[in-house]
């Protein structure tokens, strides 16, 4: 029988009369210490007496643990520093790639696929199919980049349009979102950005103008959260549409950027803001991509352009200067939402 | 396109007080887009002469009091108890578009100007400053014609660029009757005496000889008209045609009658001197030619010779319309000018004889003299546009009287079917243009929308390359967007294929062909101004031939020694790791990784798939900076998805370590093994003493894993695998150790 009390005491004793951390520590804990001297001479024991015996040492063993750690104020035996924070903070998203995200999202709610269109494309897809006439001023060399090979850039997303038309049949719902270029620089103007557009075709008539203010009005409340914002639709004009419109939408600049006036809220100090253009697709461009006898309409609008009203960028190029200070305050920590 | 409402009351019947409440809102509903509203000009006053003393160092000068401020004036005709305009500091005078400063005017300090009327812009008669009456506004001084709009036209609506144009377009959104329009009852010859046309291009051509003019001088009423519209005075035969062009949207030019006697349009190859002096080179041009002299090239802009000069006694006005195509062309050869952009979105063949009419009749009113002779060298013959009406369209919406909305635009029908262009809206062709014609005038606002029926997308918006994103940022780097062009500078390192024709700048001179270019110079600044950012990356397209390729590209600090890392490459392949678990998640296999030589990275590797290079990462190093970066191709990624069956003894793993000879890279040992262990995973996972080559002795360990296992392995079939990857490596120059 080992005297287990015994050595319970023996431990009390030297944590009590020593004030050196460490060799009371060795002495009581340690190899050779009181706690391991009684395991040993508990194996010298029988082995039907071990159970008994080992659990009281275990006993005594954690009293006097917590004995120990009170005196020298331990709480949880730590052999590394664990807090330090090793990792810097994460990245941001650029927020035109999370604007472009956000669209993606709406356009799928409502039911539009995305379309693929090229980049570099010709003339006929980019003008021509589209009622741009070579006599239009956009066709210039002036606007519009021309490659070496006489392909040109894109100037806008609408050259997916007709090779909708081409590939598809039947109602269909699309979208598309990407890179465009137009030789324009300066303070709202980029030599690229992005637009959006979508493309709603059914049987005559079954898609209307009505449905287009409909789909306009939603899409805006969506991108950018706010319910019953005041809209102007205002006639206007593009070869490619007809009817076209332009929708404004009253705004206010704030602090914190803009915010859109909503129906019955006054309307001192703010201003319209072009946003978004559109129409019902001009006949023929249904008829050259074999629609006949149906309606569509399409939209699009500026993605770079939403950027900046949101976070009330002034000048576009910062969007695509990629300085640490704009990513820092104007990046998106996380899209997952 | 700019108007004062005083000029479009002359012809539509309203006020200026009724269009200055209503006028916007109307323009705005018929899609006309207003830019500026002109009416008030800050810092200016009404103010009564309060005291006059002499300027105690100057005959000439007075110190008035006006308003409690100091005022040094040196106009003769200033009084006490006068009414004039003060422009205090800060105004901007419009006759010298300058900023007034508080000044000292020989000793005497002023604080702002009494103005003389063409201080204000104004034209009137009268020396000294502006007298005006006790209860003036200062902004009916300074607007005799009203308040200023300046509208955008779009191109299909040349109707527009005239104020007739506009006041008619707003007499039908009812601001008003359209006031009956005088026109003199001059008859037109036909005869090619004057003009001889042998061109296509001309579509009508008229003109005027009127002689004997008495005086060239404009009065003050128009060369304030055309002055708020931007036009300057010259004299006042040019100034009545420019007036006429700005009124009816028809542009007219006036020869000198002396020396122009007959006129021929046809092709005209050879050097052109305008009436400006510049001198241009026509290449097979219709062009009028006078004495063997090109005197205009007609619809852009008259010649030197030939043109109607100060003293002209005797001129010959001209009026015509010409085809789009041959503005287009006589634009892009000498220029732009007022009267292009007119013929080139299209003036109403109707009004051109009527505007010739208008314009002569003017000049004999202004200048004195008679009309000699009126001459129709081709009259118009444009047939009128027919178009059908499809109802469908304004019935889905609940448009009823479309037919009375057609009629007052001016379109005429018999049936309500066929319609009947006006000869100035050429823009409708479609029914879709008069379905866009009645929603104009029934009001956009007026309809009301109806929800799209619910569909479901067959697009699932959130793709590999979006869950990359979060990778990259959670990695602690920011994303860049960067412009699709490569400048001169990197053109010169990535030599692409893509090149542009007509860059703006050196910045757009190709395509990119590596997603690295843009970083380069994004986080070449970061380090330039010490931003302590973990890295970039970008994820966009590369150009290579006719193929796009989506990409992202990585840059990251490129760190030392640090508390975390005692040696001195575990930067390197903390940051090589990124890339290959992009490039392993993207893909959802393991790739082997090669040493290779790069453009710019240097200590680079490449990961393959079927010898096609789907990943990069080295050491970019310039003078001063150097910074890890990594590519990988997005394109080939499908991620191939993989469905198991659980069994128990689902993994086996068993590890091998062996010295690698000299000359061989760690990645070719390991690619020998895979490719004799087929269907198991070969993972190295332990380097001695570090990844630098040209050690006596590198030892390396691989972990061989055998994953979805349908059935225990014995002991001899595992070992029958070790032994044939131990006598691999043997065979391969590697010893093994254990």
């Amino acid at each position: 029988m080992v005297e287990i009390t015994k050595v319970y005491h023996a431990a009390l004793d030297k944590i009590n009369s020593s004030s050196n951390e460490a060799e009371v520590y060795s002495e009581v804990f340690g190899k050779n210490g009181f706690i391991n001297q009684a395991k040993e001479s508990i194996k010298t024991l029988p082995k039907q007496e071990w159970g008994k015996n080992f659990k009281e040492l275990d006993s005594i063993t954690e009293e006097v643990r917590e004995i120990f750690n009170q005196k020298f104020q331990k709480t949880v035996q730590q052999n590394i520093d664990p807090t330090i924070d090793i990792f810097y903070e994460p990245g941001k998203l650029h927020p035109i790639s999370e604007e472009i995200n956000l669209i993606k999202n709406i356009m799928a709610k409502h039911g539009f696929t995305h379309c693929d269109s090229p980049i570099i494309d010709t003339e006929y897809y980019n003008f021509d199919a589209l009622n741009v006439t070579e006599m239009h001023p956009a066709r210039g060399s002036h606007d519009t980049f021309y490659l070496k090979s006489g392909m040109l850039l894109r100037t806008h997303t609408s050259n997916f349009q007709l090779r909708a038309f081409q590939n598809f049949s039947g109602p269909q719902k699309l979208f598309h979102c990407g890179r465009v270029y137009r030789k324009d620089d300066d303070r709202t103007h980029s030599t690229m950005f992005h637009q959006f557009e979508c493309l709603y075709v059914d049987d005559f008539n079954v898609v209307t103008f009505a449905h287009l203010k409909w789909f306009i009005r939603e899409i805006l409340e969506e991108i950018f959260g706010q319910k019953n914002i005041k809209l102007r639709f205002r006639s206007s004009y593009f070869p490619f549409t007809e009817p076209s419109i332009e929708v404004d939408a009253l705004a206010r600049h704030t602090q914190n950027g803009i915010e859109f006036v909503c129906d019955g809220e006054p309307e001192n100090e703010c201003s319209w803001l072009e946003l978004l253009g559109g129409g019902m697709v001009a006949q023929n461009i249904l008829k050259r991509g074999n629609y006949q006898n149906h309606t569509a309409f399409a939209c699009g609008i500026g993605i770079d352009r939403i950027v900046m009203l949101k976070h009330q960028i002034s000048n576009i190029n910062d969007l695509y200067k990629n300085r640490f200070p704009f990513l820092r305050k104007y990046g998106v920590e996380s899209g997952v939402k | 396109m700019k108007f004062s409402l005083g000029w479009l009351c002359d012809y539509l019947d309203s006020t200026i007080a009724f269009l200055k409440s209503n006028l916007e809102s109307a323009l705005i509903q018929a899609g006309i887009e207003v830019d500026e509203i002109i009416d008030s000009r800050p810092g200016f006053e009404v103010v009564r002469v309060d005291e006059v003393t002499k300027h105690p160092n100057s005959d000439h000068l007075n110190i008035c009091t006006v308003a409690g401020k100091q005022i040094v004036c040196g106009a003769r005709n200033v009084r006490k108890g006068m009414y004039t305009v003060l422009a205090n500091i800060d105004a901007i005078i419009p006759q010298t578009n300058t900023r007034l400063s508080q000044t000292t005017i020989r000793g005497v300090e002023s604080f702002g100007m009494l103005c003389a009327a063409s201080e204000l812009g104004l034209f009137q008669e009268g020396d000294g400053i502006i007298e005006v009456e006790q209860n003036s506004l200062i902004d009916n001084i300074l607007f005799p014609n009203g308040p200023i709009f300046d509208v955008s036209i779009t191109p299909n609506r040349g109707d527009l660029l005239s104020v007739y144009g506009i006041a008619r377009e707003m007499s039908v959104f009812g601001l008003g009757e359209m006031k009956e329009l005088l026109t003199p009852d001059i008859v037109f010859m036909n005869s090619d005496q004057v003009v001889k046309i042998h061109s296509d291009s001309v579509l009508s051509m008229y003109t005027i000889k009127i002689e004997g003019l008495l005086h060239n001088i404009t009065p003050n009423w128009m060369k304030s008209r055309l002055k708020e519209v931007g036009i300057n005075s010259k004299s006042c035969v040019v100034d009545i045609t420019n007036y006429i062009a700005h009124a009816f949207g028809q542009p007219l030019h006036a020869f000198d009658g002396d020396t122009i006697q007959q006129i021929q349009v046809r092709e005209y190859s050879g050097e052109f001197i305008d009436l400006k002096g510049c001198i241009h080179q026509l290449d097979k041009l219709p062009c009028m030619i006078s004495d063997n002299k090109c005197i205009s090239v007609p619809g852009v802009i008259g010649g030197n010779y030939g043109k109607c000069q100060e003293n002209s006694k005797n001129i010959l006005l001209e009026a015509a319309n010409y085809a789009q195509e041959y503005i287009f062309r006589a634009q892009k050869a000498v220029k732009n000018t007022d009267a292009s952009k007119k013929f080139f979105y299209g003036v109403d063949p109707e009004m051109t004889k009527i505007a010739l009419a208008q314009g002569a009749s003017l000049i004999q009113e202004l200048c004195g003299g008679s009309i000699q002779q009126a001459t129709c060298a081709l009259e118009n013959n444009q047939t009128k546009i027919q178009v059908n009406f499809d109802d469908r369209y304004t019935k889905k919406l609940g448009i009823v009287d479309a037919p009375t909305y057609l009629s007052r635009l001016g379109f005429k029908s018999n049936n309500n079917q066929t319609y009947v262009v006006p000869s100035f809206r050429h823009d409708i062709h479609t029914p879709e243009g008069l379905f866009n014609e009645v929603l104009r005038l029934y009001g956009i606002d007026n309809v009301s929308p109806m929800p799209l029926s619910e569909s479901a997308s067959k697009y699932i918006p959130t793709d590999s390359s979006e869950y990359l994103r979060h990778i990259l940022i959670a990695e602690g780097l920011y994303e860049a967007v960067g412009r699709d062009f490569m400048s001169k500078e990197m053109v010169n390192i990535f030599s692409p294929d893509i090149l542009i024709e007509n860059r703006m700048n050196s910045s757009q001179f190709a395509m990119r062909n590596s997603i690295l270019s843009n970083l380069i110079e994004f986080y070449d600044s970061y380090l330039r101004y010490k931003w302590q950012a973990e890295g970039l990356f970008e994820i966009g397209q590369i150009f290579h031939g006719e193929n796009v390729m989506p990409m992202v590209g990585i840059a990251i600090q490129l760190k030392t020694k640090d508390w975390l890392s005692s040696n001195i490459n575990a930067n390197y392949f903390n940051t090589k790791r990124l890339v290959e678990r992009c490039a392993k998640y993207l893909y959802g296999r393991r790739i082997i990784c090669h040493p290779c030589q790069h453009i710019i990275l240097k200590d680079a590797c490449e990961w393959r798939i079927d010898d096609k290079v789907i990943a990069t990462f080295g050491i970019f190093q310039n003078k001063s900076r150097s910074f890890y970066m990594g590519e990988l191709n997005l394109l080939g990624y499908a991620r191939q998805k993989e469905y198991f069956s659980i069994t128990d003894q689902e993994v086996l793993t068993k590890d091998i370590s062996f010295h690698l000879p000299k000359e061989i890279f760690a990645s070719q040992a390991v690619e020998k093994l895979r490719s004799v262990l087929p269907g198991i995973e070969v993972v190295p996972f332990d380097l001695y003493p570090s990844a630098e080559l040209n050690q006596a002795h590198r030892s390396i360990a691989v972990r061989l894993v055998w994953s979805n296992l349908k059935n225990t392995l014995t002991q001899d079939q595992i070992r029958e695998t070790l032994e044939l990857a131990e006598s691999t490596l043997v065979e391969f120059g590697c010893i093994i150790q254990g």
